[in-house]
């Protein structure tokens, strides 16, 4: 029998290491269509579950709260339980800044 | 001098043609619009979360109230200063799909559901904390296509509670009033909702 790989250990209090590419970026790559993002491989949308998914909890919930503050949303602990924010909506300024918030 | 025009436009009075109530809808960005698809629907990677909540009973109701605290004198008969010491937001039905456990879910507020192998459920009681969601009624406007408008709230709950009847003769369906709650921290003016329509 081919001998197992071991997983790797998740130690306590550490967080998935997210992936440094943007999620606009992977979805070229694998043809896939992230939550919120569009045939033209746009960001037109965020869930703080998903920015959780793609750059791990605490960064996540910071890139959450700064989308959330650029765009006028609300600051997180007042919006929906299941907020997701709609970006088609921002400035061409605020773009540019969501952009540098994701790092994309 | 001229006279004022008269106002007869029967196309700004509302009617339910292609009208739905959803929930999950996305938040706006401050002075921004809900995204609709062409055919009046949230446009869907837009509000990835949104969810239609079937049918009604007798359409819906779309209501803004605020009320005023009046400041008054003894000399006389009438307020000198009003302001608006309060505001409801609300969208008022009776939604029939109850059976529903994601629509269940959008309305029970202290409910959780659960899905399994062969069943669906939702359990209530003893939940510490309120869920809300963001809230839609879209309609068309009645005498021109592909033109829709929208009543949003922004944050809101159903606090009617889940009633409805199980009876041989007749179909269930449930009250629901969902009111709206403050987003402080948006800009002013626009804390609840919004209604626009499309020209």
């Amino acid at each position: 029998m081919p001998k197992k790989e071991a997983e790797p250990a998740i130690l306590e209090g550490t967080e998935e290491r997210p992936s440094t590419r943007s999620a606009p970026a992977r979805a070229a790559d694998t043809l896939e269509t992230p939550p919120g993002v569009n045939e033209q491989g746009e960001r037109v949308a965020v869930t703080l579950a998903d920015l959780k998914k793609e750059y791990g909890e605490r960064r996540g919930a910071i890139v959450f709260e700064k989308i959330a503050l650029l765009g006028g949303y609300g600051h997180p602990r007042d919006l929906p339980s299941d907020a997701s924010l709609d970006l088609t909506g921002l400035k061409p300024k605020q773009k540019e800044e969501l952009a540098t918030i994701l790092g994309e | 001098m001229p006279g004022t025009a008269l106002n007869w436009s029967s196309a700004k009075i509302p009617r339910g043609v292609e009208y739905a109530l959803y929930a999950g809808v996305s938040v706006p960005a401050a002075g921004a619009r809900l995204t609709l698809h062409t055919d009046g629907t949230p446009e869907s990677v837009a509000n990835p979360n949104a969810i239609h909540l079937g049918r009604s009973d007798e359409g819906a109701e779309l209501l803004y109230r605020p009320s005023f605290e009046h400041a008054t004198s003894d000399e006389f008969s009438a307020p000198y200063r009003s302001i608006i010491g309060a505001e409801e937001m609300r969208i008022n039905a009776s939604l029939k799909a109850v059976m529903d456990v994601n629509i269940l879910d959008k309305l029970s507020v202290g409910g959780t559901k659960t899905t399994g192998a062969g069943f669906e459920e939702t359990t209530f009681g003893g939940l510490a904390t309120i869920t809300t969601s963001s809230f839609a009624l879209i309609f068309r406007n009645p005498e021109v296509a592909a033109k829709y408008c929208v009543w949003q709230i922004f944050k809101g709950l159903n606090d009617a509670g889940i009633v409805f009847r199980v009876q041989r003769t007749r179909d269930g369906s449930t009250p629901v009033s969902i009111v709206a709650l403050t987003i402080d921290t948006r800009p002013a003016a626009q804390h609840l909702g919004s209604f626009w329509c499309q020209i």
